[in-house]
């Protein structure tokens, strides 16, 4: 029997779910990116049958996204809460310390939002800058200028970092 | 050339815009010809791009730190979706019981009929002493459902009237479900 959109639709959330999740909470952090998921599960729902369930992760890339971004929009809604606790291992190993991660996050964390998602969306999910233009819906050139802040912003926190740190070990 | 660290020229930054594009994979045939030359030639650019690549790999290791732990958020959303369609299930079943229900009820009077049931006409066995007119309504097939009868049109036409409002009233409730057969006076 073939399958309906339903099951389509259900198999593509537990396929997709945990990059989903992980795009999710580098922009709007661990607290809220549960809801972010959790909301663009059933916008996506409430329309599945408009959709074309065979090629679904760019759609609910696009609806994540979407909608850490309008949660960022609200009024309320601020600066992205740090508290997942993280892998206990990464793929680079013990090259690279677990507090320079969280560095990396704080650092992140501080960027402003579209920033974030450029930067997600290029490095974790290696779109293109015309594919992040279309999620992000921005011009290309908007997006090389929010992924070279972001960068140079990270970059400079980072060395902040790593001199105070120089600093105390000297001490 | 490139300088280590944040003291950078417009040039410096120019450049580094120009690698990080080459780490994205987003130069055209060109610029990458171009770079490849620098890259061969001027260790500082070179330097600069394993700086870059470093960077990269450090923000690589924190997205994967962001994995993890999507299970149970899964599974509450599921059953979320899982709920909203069994509430709409139920609610649209209660939806279709109360149309049928409407639908049954518009159907016994689809249609009225007033006539003169005087002694020189009308149906047969009408008598002499029988009120002279009368509102059948009828259903969908014609069949009468229903006589009521009156002493004069006027009170006939009233009657027939008040039913055909009540009919356009329920019909408008049921959107078009229902339609009108016979409207005959």
């Amino acid at each position: 029997m073939a399958e309906t959109k339903g099951d389509l639709f259900e198999k593509a959330v537990r396929l997709h779910s945990r990059r989903l999740l992980a795009i999710a909470r580098a922009i709007v952090g661990s607290a809220a990116a549960e809801d972010v998921l959790q909301q663009a599960i059933l916008n996506l729902y409430q329309h599945r049958e408009r959709y074309d369930w065979t090629q679904p992760a760019g759609l609910m890339r696009r609806t994540v996204v979407n909608e850490a971004l309008r949660l960022l929009r609200q009024p309320r809604m601020s600066l992205v809460a740090d508290d997942h606790p993280g892998r206990s291992e990464t793929p680079v190993g013990g090259m690279i310390q677990a507090e320079m991660i969280q560095q990396v996050r704080k650092a992140i964390a501080r960027l402003p939002e579209h920033f974030r998602a450029a930067l997600v969306l290029c490095e974790y999910e290696n779109m293109s800058y015309v594919q992040i233009a279309e999620v992000l819906d921005a011009s290309v050139p908007q997006v090389k200028t929010w992924l070279h802040r972001g960068r140079r912003q990270l970059a400079e926190k980072l060395k902040a970092f790593a001199d105070e740190r120089k600093l105390k070990d000297a001490q | 050339m490139l300088n280590s660290g944040t003291d950078m020229t417009a040039n410096d930054d120019d450049d580094r815009e120009l690698l990080e594009m080459y780490l994205d994979d987003e130069l055209s045939p060109d610029q990458l010809d171009q770079l490849r030359a620098r890259l061969a030639t001027d260790p500082a650019v070179a330097a600069e791009v394993e700086n870059l690549r470093s960077e990269r790999q450090l923000r690589a290791a924190m997205f994967s730190s962001l994995e993890g732990g999507e299970e149970a958020v899964v599974e509450r959303a599921l059953a979320e979706v899982h709920s909203l369609d069994q509430r709409h299930q139920r609610r649209a079943g209660h939806v279709r019981k109360l149309r049928y229900a409407m639908a049954a009820a518009a159907l016994i009077i689809v249609g009225f009929l007033v006539g003169w049931m005087g002694a020189t006409g009308g149906k047969s066995n009408a008598s002499a002493s029988e009120p002279p007119y009368r509102v059948e309504i009828l259903d969908e097939s014609g069949q009468v459902m229903a006589v009521q009868k009156f002493q004069t049109l006027e009170k006939a036409r009233e009657f027939s009237d008040d039913l055909q409002q009540w009919q356009v009233r329920q019909e408008r409730l049921l959107n078009g479900q229902v339609t009108v057969h016979s409207a005959k006076y």
